[in-house]
């Protein structure tokens, strides 16, 4: 329960430093413990705030209390977020004004602000049964709506280093909203460890946030590869004296481990494989991608990985398995306890690492985000003049990949350029930004096999 | 191609990557202008290098053995001159 963990923090300890100041553990815990309890005990709780101070005080506070509870991520369009949150059928909301007119909501619906006013008792005790609240978090999408998976905190936690006295003495700078699987990940890190968590101001451009964290004195971040080549593109990016720098999210390339090694060589560089469907994952801690085959036979605490017939990585956690995709029929395991992650692995020539290809359904990753060719086609071909179409990610030295899309056109389409323009613009009507393609060639027959199946290679 | 050229082409194909991430030019394009400032983010960057391959023909961040990550516009620009085919 993770107001009780950061009750054996001391009370002036500062959990997080937003631009208003610090909040030290005295003041998280004042959040009103009563009206938490009264509101949310034993209840399916939705979450729609959109700024990460208030998120990380109302995920601490109703943590141990609602049975289970949902974090609502921004950006998403109405029917998204109602489709969503139908799908986790909550009893309450947690919104604040900017974000739901409470009044057109038929689910009973309670603003952030009323929770935060209001001191308590701070000696209170926590009398309660203490409840393993279920959080749910969207994956990072596949076709369609994001899936919902349920996690605990500990499924959550359960590759995060807890060690108070290493804690303590880190800064992290926070990049990603919490409701992300990775800004989720650094706000337990730093809340277990005893560290302090930096949160800059929502609005700020990432050249703000870094200023910020250059004058906070952030000396720990998490990131994807692609937002650590962005912030390599930042000048002042350099004066932050990183002592930790964790890659997680996208697979890590040489390139950008050996670039952050030679700029801050004090630093530990770890990179992290793990997935929101998995919910466990590994690190490696030598700045070099993919990982050593010694994994295999004796692999990192707490999870055995194999590689199956297909080359895919196969994990299990040897703890708990509370992982399940919400209002899915089926189970993600094998008959073994293992979750097929879907990742393509290759030994390299000295036998001594494995590296990572891609996925195995083709699904390309751009910047974080998983994108499947066969949505992309499917809305190619709806577009006239468009007879067949294939997609496939194209190398990027900036986001991992791009989506790239080959299309065969009707001979009645002469002006190409001008084609171009309208394809791209029906594109963005119907696609998300990562997923409009970047690049478009015009080929005289999109290739397939024998069975009539557009034939798919790594390129 | 002479860097004038090589500058113009980059500077169309920068203006052509804003159009498709619906963006508009936040600082005049000069040598010094901090890439990050003029209003492309990284999908943007990765559409201007894809857009300027289709150009030039090549695309000088696959190219380089140790990776450079450019701060302003006319270290950019110098990557594609470095990179160019026939300037090696």
């Amino acid at each position: 329960m993770l107001s009780k963990t950061i009750s054996s923090l001391p009370l002036e300890h500062v959990l997080w430093l937003t631009p208003s100041g610090p909040v030290t553990v005295r003041e998280a815990l004042q959040m009103a413990r009563s009206q938490i309890i009264n509101n949310f005990l034993n209840k399916r709780v939705a979450i729609y705030l959109c700024d990460n101070e208030s998120l990380v005080k109302t995920i601490t506070s109703i943590d141990g209390v609602a049975e289970s509870a949902l974090l609502i991520p921004q950006g998403l369009s109405t029917e998204a977020r109602q489709t969503m949150v139908s799908k986790f059928s909550p009893d309450v909301f947690i919104t604040s004004e900017n974000e739901l007119d409470c009044s057109f909501s038929d689910i009973p619906c309670i603003y952030y602000s009323t929770l935060s006013s209001g001191a308590s008792q701070l000696a209170e005790e926590i009398r309660q049964p203490e409840i393993s609240t279920r959080w749910v978090l969207p994956t990072s999408g596949t076709t369609g709506p994001p899936k919902l998976v349920a996690h605990s905190i500990d499924s959550l936690s359960r590759s995060i280093n807890k060690a108070y006295l290493k804690g303590r003495n880190y800064r992290w700078g926070l990049l990603f909203d919490v409701t992300r699987f990775a800004g989720t990940q650094v706000f337990l890190q730093s809340l277990f460890a005893g560290s302090t968590l930096v949160i800059p101001d929502q609005g700020d451009d990432l050249e703000g946030r870094v200023t910020f964290f250059i004058n906070t004195g952030v000396n720990a971040c998490s990131a994807t590869p692609t937002m650590w080549r962005r912030l390599l593109m930042l000048p002042r990016f350099r004066e932050l004296k990183l002592k930790q720098i964790t890659l997680g999210g996208e697979i890590s390339d040489q390139h950008v481990l050996s670039t952050l090694k030679q700029i801050f060589p004090d630093a530990r560089i770890v990179h992290i494989y793990a997935s929101t469907e998995a919910g466990v994952g590994f690190s490696i801690s030598d700045a070099i991608c993919g990982f050593p085959k010694s994994f295999i036979a004796d692999p990192p605490p707490g999870i055995q990985l194999r590689i199956n017939e297909n080359g895919i990585l196969c994990i299990k956690s040897n703890t708990t398995t509370d992982q399940q995709y919400l209002g899915e029929p089926g189970s993600l395991y094998d008959n073994n306890g293992f979750i097929d992650t879907g990742d393509v692995v290759t030994l390299n020539g000295d036998g001594d690492r494995y590296h990572f290809l891609g996925r195995v359904n083709g699904a390309i990753n751009v910047g974080g985000n998983k994108v499947h060719p066969e949505e992309i086609e499917a809305v190619a071909v709806g577009f006239p003049g468009v007879r067949m179409a294939h997609a496939y990610g194209k190398k990027s030295a900036f986001v991992g990949n791009v989506v790239a899309i080959d299309l065969s056109l009707d001979s009645s389409i002469v002006n190409i350029p001008e084609f171009k323009g309208a394809f791209l613009d029906y594109c963005s009507t119907k696609l998300a930004d990562f997923k409009i393609p970047a690049s478009i060639r015009f080929v005289d027959d999109v290739s397939s096999n024998l069975t009539g199946k557009i034939s798919r290679g790594s390129k | 191609m002479e860097i004038p050229e090589l500058t113009e082409r980059i500077n169309n194909a920068f203006h052509l990557a804003l159009d498709r991430r619906k963006g508009s030019l936040t600082a005049e394009l000069t040598t010094d202008t901090l890439l990050l400032q003029t209003g492309l983010d990284s999908l943007g960057f990765a559409i201007l290098v894809t857009i300027l391959e289709e150009d030039l023909g090549y695309d000088p961040f696959v190219m380089m053995e140790d990776p450079v990550y450019p701060t302003t516009f006319g270290e950019f620009i110098a990557i594609y001159s470095q990179y160019m085919p026939g300037n090696a």
